[in-house]
């Protein structure tokens, strides 16, 4: 025989043909005694093959159970559900997996934005702390604070650093800048007063802008007789000179420094101080004048730190 | 219950719905029962196929409830002109290669080969020789082992077909289906396999071996 009449005669003994092939075999079964002795050496191996037919029954419930998983997907257990069609995760997992990392990102998150802000703070009190180094020296040198003029090109509170800078007080400009930032430290020159008189009004008003940073300077005040003058050391220090520089609105809109938290403060005696609110304990709005203008302070007591983008000219006047 | 014989022609009368009529009822009229009612009717003939394939009573139940619910994941998946036999054995075919590969078991019946739990349970199922006299129940258990043997040392791909067509009862074209494979591998493999068969089981020509005979035992 044909290996493929083998194959139609083993197919016809296991039922694996097709009808219309069936029956094509049983005719040839029932005419050819050549496919008629074949048959019976098939059915030999096929008869032992019986004695190995499993008998094996499905566990009692089987198909019940495997309904009710069906039911509730869920429910599966970890074998099936490993399967690749179903979670590994049922949703009780999910969300008690949830709520831990909710628990532990309300825990984490926190807790490193306040050591970001702390180091923030402390970064800028240093610089505030050199600055104020450099203003006793320059006060030392010339018995009164950098004198932020009343009029003129000059008359903007970040001409505080253009005398320092003139005086040899200050050389690196990355102390004006509160948060470090190595693009805007490029971008910031220290100019002297002479040659910011060479600029025009407008890039020389520009300059003294940047060169104010991130902070505020104190203005000067006027006299009993209407003098502006500025300011001196006192006898007990405690004079504000600089600050984180406020929102320029002052509308009660949290500083560009440290947000909603406060300002650092820096008094005439180099000490710096944290503070919550734009009054301190030993004087009054550090930001705005008696007359709660930015402008002069009123007396020898109410000093008055603008921010480096303030206009003070019309308030002088 | 099983309305087909282990291989696959249908003993019952045809009243009853086909699997495909019964898949289709599920898949796009949502017919909870008829799933069920297919779910009943694999429930001995497949779990047997599956115990054979892995060997482990445990593992057969495990293959059997995922080979289900992928049936249920992929229902609307179903082209009505395709039948559901050979889609359901190629299912349980692959979750049980799956299930084998996540287990690392290699102590698989018809894939791996070598002698199983489930084999050894598989003989105890059988009819039980004590009606027979204690020769002729020797003798049975003898041809037995004699077969599980020349089974086991099939090529898997041959087995595998063994398996499916004389075991399961599937035709040539649903077997063709279940492994991908075209019709005329599917017959040619599954006639080597049962040339192979043929030699291993054929009883060995009455040569006596006069060594043997006269072998004493050792005192």
């Amino acid at each position: 025989m044909k290996p493929e009449e083998e194959q139609l005669l083993l197919g016809y003994l296991l039922g694996a043909l097709e009808p219309e092939e069936e029956e094509q075999v049983a005719q040839k079964l029932q005419s050819d005694p050549h496919w008629q002795h074949q048959a019976a050496r098939w059915q030999t191996v096929l008869n032992q093959l019986a004695l190995v037919r499993s008998q094996v029954s499905p566990p009692r419930g089987l198909a019940l159970r495997t309904w009710q998983l069906l039911q509730v997907p869920s429910s599966a257990p970890a074998s099936v559900a490993s399967g690749g069609f179903a979670s590994r995760w049922s949703t009780l997992d999910l969300i008690t997996a949830t709520v831990v990392l909710a628990v532990l990102v309300l825990m984490v998150v926190p807790a490193l934005s306040w050591q970001r802000f702390r180091s923030q703070v402390v970064h800028c009190s240093d610089n505030l702390r050199y600055l104020g180094q450099a203003l006793q020296h320059y006060h030392a040198v010339h018995q009164h604070f950098p004198e932020v003029p009343a009029s003129g090109p000059l008359a903007h509170p970040g001409v505080f650093a253009s005398l320092l800078f003139e005086n040899r007080l200050l050389d690196d400009p990355r102390r004006l800048l509160c948060q470090m930032s190595a693009q805007r430290a490029r971008k910031l020159c220290l100019l002297t007063p002479q040659q910011l008189r060479q600029l025009s009004q407008q890039q020389c008003a520009q300059v003294l802008v940047q060169m104010a940073g991130d902070y505020g300077y104190c203005l000067g005040y006027l006299t009993a007789q209407g003098q502006y003058v500025p300011f001196r050391c006192q006898r007990d220090g405690l004079l504000p000179l600089m600050a984180d520089a406020p929102d320029r609105a002052l509308t009660g809109r949290p500083g560009r420094n440290h947000g909603p938290w406060g300002y650092n403060l820096l008094f005439a005696n180099g000490q710096v101080r944290f503070v919550s609110t734009p009054y301190c304990q030993e004087c009054d709005h550090i930001f705005l004048n008696h007359r709660g203008q930015v402008g002069p302070g009123c007396d020898r007591r109410d000093a008055v730190i603008a921010p480096g983008n303030a206009d003070i000219r019309l308030a002088a006047e | 219950m099983n309305s087909r014989s282990p291989s696959g022609r249908n003993l019952e009368d045809s009243a009853l719905p086909s699997d495909e009529e019964l898949l289709r009822r599920y898949s796009q009229a949502g017919e909870a029962e008829a799933f069920e009612q297919l779910i009943r009717r694999y429930e001995t003939e497949l779990y047997r196929y599956l115990h054979r394939l892995l060997g482990d009573p445990t593992a057969a139940e495990d293959v059997f409830q995922s080979t289900f619910l992928q049936l249920h994941a992929k229902c609307h998946q179903y082209d009505p002109g395709r039948r559901v036999r050979p889609w359901l054995y190629r299912i349980a075919t692959n979750q049980a290669i799956d299930y084998q590969r996540r287990h690392r078991r290699h102590r698989t019946v018809s894939l791996e080969g070598g002698a199983t739990d489930g084999q050894a349970q598989t003989l105890e199922m059988l009819p039980a020789p004590g009606q027979l006299s204690p020769d002729k129940a020797a003798a049975l258990q003898e041809q037995r082992e004699a077969v599980l043997r020349a089974l086991e040392e099939l090529p898997p791909s041959l087995r595998q077909l063994v398996e499916l067509i004389y075991f399961q009862g599937l035709k040539y074209r649903e077997a063709a289906q279940v492994l991908d494979l075209p019709l005329g591998t599917v017959k040619s493999r599954l006639h080597a396999a049962m040339k192979r068969l043929d030699q291993a089981l054929r009883p060995p020509a009455s040569s006596p071996n006069p060594k043997v005979s006269k072998q004493t035992p050792n005192p």
